[in-house]
């Protein structure tokens, strides 16, 4: 069994574009939707195409459950869809850790201008240039306007979200970004390494015991097949609040280093890379150049006490490679194709300039329900290996959201003298927007706008 | 803090089922509770866990946990299989076992039968209603921890 490429949009594969638009719409009749999304079919870039080659503007759609029941699907079919996608963010807002009160609270998203229930499907456009990706979003509307569409627009300002590589796979925050993608076998009959990841923890429509999905089965599953979910995330991240945190604990932590690069070593333990990407877990005093594209290492075997890569690091919790997990961890731990640019402009020092500034994360998934009630939330209180014992409420240094019940803003470094507990860590980012999406795959985007299914 | 969770179902009102309704009564302590206790003891996560059947027409599963109750659904179905699928073929509604015998059916159908308790949950966010704790927001293994004899 081999995957169609022409059946699966092309968001698979990596896109090499320097800027996004992401236009989030609300369907208006059901006639209308099934024409914007019949007419947009056709200009959807999909995964046979060479994205690297392929013309301005590369272009998906993700579709939300309202977004199905708009578009007059089958409602007994989409009962059938993964539960989560189905409740939608706001319903699981906890396993997300964004915390009614706090600024990640689902009420306060979109800055407040839509409801996520509004949300019925956002198109991605990426381009090469400005220009490109402007006229490519005033075509969009004009087709969402003819159809009957209304565009949400997710800023108080009347701006859209637009990603922005500002420099070469560099966050904000200064790391970089890239480095590890799953190695994916596409091809059932084709030789296997051991590290290769089965095409089924990505694309619906081919659920086994092993690799289960929803639809599971039957006519929906048939539907559904060569498409994936995505989870769709608008991330703040307080630059200044970050850089002032480095600048005040790294020379507290690492006393005999000079003040600049203990900024940076603590950066890197609370990624587990250093922010040109060199793995702590292979290089733990310095980045390497070598080593900074490097994806090949564990932690188990050559970093067991977390003294070269802290176990609450970034990368240490969202894959945990060899780690141990606890016995009630049975899925294992769910693996991503991310998608995500920065946006907004970056900043230096300590002063923040009130600008919005972050990433438009897209995590693509065949099991939303996975990967929310396991990474998302484990991002929020790292409980889920042995590892943790003694403290397992500290959280993901850079990412958790502080208000959590039950954890604590804590982030232990073993290794630094015996072992250094930074208490009252800050809040770095806060969630501005979140949609569950489908990014149908080709038949099942033919379906749909003809209202077959 | 400990959250609960409050399965509650209808059971099918036959007599067929009324009689195996009787049956699992007759060998819970025996057969099925020994499996119960195994399974929540390996997740380190449950504090509390009691299975109620009300005047033969509801069944309740009861249970105080830490963390998101709906976290871990796919342990507790693998785990107890054999347990749910007795318990759910005896519920009106239920859809069959081999229907809700993964990952997503289990959790959707589980999630769908946690009721909320009257009042509010002292922690933000939650929206399970009340639960009391003496214990604060202490978790099993923590308890656990403190409570283990030194040596
Ligand atoms: C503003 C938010 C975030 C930023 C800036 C960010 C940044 C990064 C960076 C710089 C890396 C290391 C580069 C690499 O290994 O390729 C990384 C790795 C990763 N991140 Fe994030 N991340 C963010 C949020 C998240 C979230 C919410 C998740 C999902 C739960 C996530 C999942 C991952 C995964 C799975 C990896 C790969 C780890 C590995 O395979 O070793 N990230 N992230």
């Amino acid at each position: 069994m081999t995957v169609d490429f022409s059946e699966v949009q092309g968001l698979i594969r990596t896109y090499r574009r320097v800027t996004s638009r992401h236009l989030i719409f609300r369907f208006g009749t059901g006639a209308g939707a099934r024409t914007f999304l019949g007419e947009l079919a056709q200009q959807i870039t999909m995964a046979d195409e060479d994205p690297n080659t392929a013309p301005d503007p590369l272009l998906n759609v993700g579709v939300t459950c309202n977004g199905l029941h708009a578009l007059e699907a089958d409602p007994a079919m989409v009962g059938e869809f993964d539960a989560v996608f189905k409740l939608g963010p706001p319903a699981v807002k906890m396993a997300l850790g964004d915390v009614p009160g706090s600024r990640s609270d689902p009420a306060n998203w979109w800055e407040g201008q839509f409801a996520t229930d509004d949300v019925h499907c956002v198109v991605h456009l990426f381009a090469q240039s400005d220009g490109a990706a402007w006229d490519a979003v005033q075509a969009v509307r004009q087709l969402a306007g003819s159809a009957g569409l209304t565009e949400l627009i997710p800023r108080r300002d009347g701006t859209i979200l637009s990603g922005r590589w500002f420099a070469v796979r560099k966050m904000h925050f200064g790391y970089t970004d890239g480095i590890s993608q799953p190695n994916v076998c596409w091809d059932d009959d084709a030789p296997r390494s051991p590290e290769q990841i089965d095409f089924r923890n990505f694309l619906l429509g081919y659920s086994t015991d092993k690799y289960p999905s929803a639809p599971a089965r039957g006519a929906a599953a048939d539907f559904a097949r060569n498409s994936t979910y995505g989870l769709f995330r608008w991330i703040y991240q307080d630059v200044a609040a970050f850089n002032q945190f480095l600048a005040v604990q790294g020379p507290q932590l690492f006393p005999d280093l000079p003040a600049i690069e203990a900024e940076e070593l603590l950066a890197a333990k609370m990624m587990g890379r250093w922010r040109d990407g060199t793995p702590l877990a292979l290089a733990p005093d310095r980045p390497d150049p070598q080593l900074s594209g490097s994806n090949d290492f564990d932690y188990a075997t050559g970093d067991p006490d977390g003294r070269r890569c802290p176990f609450s690091a970034h990368i240490r919790i969202v894959n945990p490679r060899d780690t141990p997990l606890d016995p009630i961890v049975v899925e294992g731990i769910p693996r991503l194709l991310r998608r995500g640019m920065p946006y907004g402009a970056p900043l230096q020092g300590v002063t923040d300039d009130g600008a919005d500034r972050g990433l438009v994360g897209m995590f693509l998934c065949a099991d939303l329900r996975k990967v929310v009630y396991s990474l998302m939330s484990w991002v929020m209180r790292n409980d889920f290996s042995p590892v943790y014992n003694g403290n397992r409420r500290v959280q993901d240094p850079l990412f958790g959201n502080r208000s959590m019940p039950g954890s604590r803003a804590e982030f232990t470094i073993p290794g630094v003298g015996s072992e250094a507990t930074v208490k009252s860590l800050p809040d770095f980012v806060h969630t501005k927007g979140t949609a569950f999406l489908l990014y149908p795959a080709k038949a099942a985007l033919v379906a749909l706008s003809q209202g077959t299914r | 803090m400990a959250l609960s969770l409050n399965f509650t179902a209808p059971l099918k009102q036959d007599p067929e089922s009324q009689k195996r309704l009787r049956q699992l009564a007759a060998v819970f302590a025996d057969q099925v509770q020994p499996e119960i206790d195994a399974a929540l003891a390996k997740s380190e996560l449950v504090h509390f866990a009691r299975i109620l059947i009300i005047d033969n027409k509801y069944i309740q599963v009861l249970t105080e946990f830490d963390g998101d109750p709906m976290a871990y659904t796919e342990f507790f179905r693998t785990a107890l299989p054999t347990v749910f699928e007795r318990i759910f073929s005896l519920v009106e509604g239920a859809p069959p076992w081999q229907e809700i015998n993964n990952p997503n059916g289990f959790y959707e159908y589980t999630h769908s039968l946690n009721l909320k308790a009257l009042g509010e949950s002292s922690d933000t966010g939650y929206d399970h209603g009340y639960l009391f704790s003496a214990f604060g927001d202490a978790t099993v293994r923590e308890i656990k921890d403190k409570i283990a004899p030194t040596t």
